[in-house]
């Protein structure tokens, strides 16, 4: 089973900073966590 | 089967067995088989690739494209992301492995970013999703581009018949970033036969 993606691991991928500010980082982690459960907040 | 087919398949039969027992030995064969190959439309090839939510997808050329766009605004009328905030779309399409084999699926880039050019401020980000709790995938590093930061994903070992689900997480901001910032860019999807499965 695996964790759902963040920010980090795309990042990690393209192994280059995003810049985000860390209150829109969290907010897309928390994102990428429900759309991976599938949820969608559109 | 009515008698009269029957007896006509009964002959048939006795003609073959009588041919092959005169001719005996051989020193060669040749077969010839048809080769055909073609083009499916996604839904339908061996590396399936169909919409989930037809909202936000255009699949009238028979290939998909994802479209959060004014040119395929929504029922409701949407027309593209919000500004200053993050949006998470599930279940925009998914990939079945139609062939006959286990196969690894790999799918890049899954991060778009693009930034105004003139003020540097405005920015967009699409993280296309995975949706596999079960998969254990893999993100992996693969080269630059000056615009995009892409990053790819494999999932080892898909079996006939099992489908990959994603979704979109994407970003925008200032609120200036309307109308501003877009991104028109493409994901390859390819799958190969898994090694340990088909040696």
């Amino acid at each position: 089973m695996s964790d759902a993606p963040t920010v980090n691991d795309y990042e990690e991928a393209a192994e280059k900073e995003l810049d985000i500010k860390q209150e829109d980082r969290d907010a897309i982690n928390t994102t990428l966590e429900q759309v991976f459960n599938g949820g969608s907040n559109e | 089967m009515d008698r009269r087919k029957f007896v006509a398949g009964l002959g048939a039969l006795a003609g073959g067995s009588a041919l092959a027992t005169g001719t005996g030995a051989f020193s060669s064969v040749e077969a010839g088989r048809n080769l055909s190959v073609s083009v499916a439309d996604d839904s339908n090839a061996y590396l399936g690739i169909e919409a989930l939510d037809d909202e936000y997808i255009d699949a009238t050329d028979g290939t998909l494209d994802i479209a959060l766009t004014e040119a395929n605004a929504t029922d409701e009328g949407g027309e593209g992301i919000n500004a200053n905030a993050v949006t998470g779309i599930s279940d925009l399409f998914k990939i079945t492995n139609q062939g006959s084999q286990n196969v690894d699926v790999f799918a890049q880039p899954l991060t778009f970013i693009q930034a105004d050019i003139d003020s540097g401020v405005e920015s967009i980000a699409v993280f296309l999703t995975p949706q596999d709790p079960d998969y254990n995938f893999l993100f992996d590093v693969i080269p630059i581009e000056p615009t995009t930061i892409p990053g790819s994903i494999a999932y080892k070992n898909v079996d006939p018949g099992n489908e990959l689900r994603f979704g979109l997480t994407a970003f925008a901001a200032p609120d200036t970033a309307t109308g501003t910032v877009e991104i028109n860019n493409s994901i390859s999807i390819t799958a190969e036969p898994n090694a340990e499965e088909n040696p």
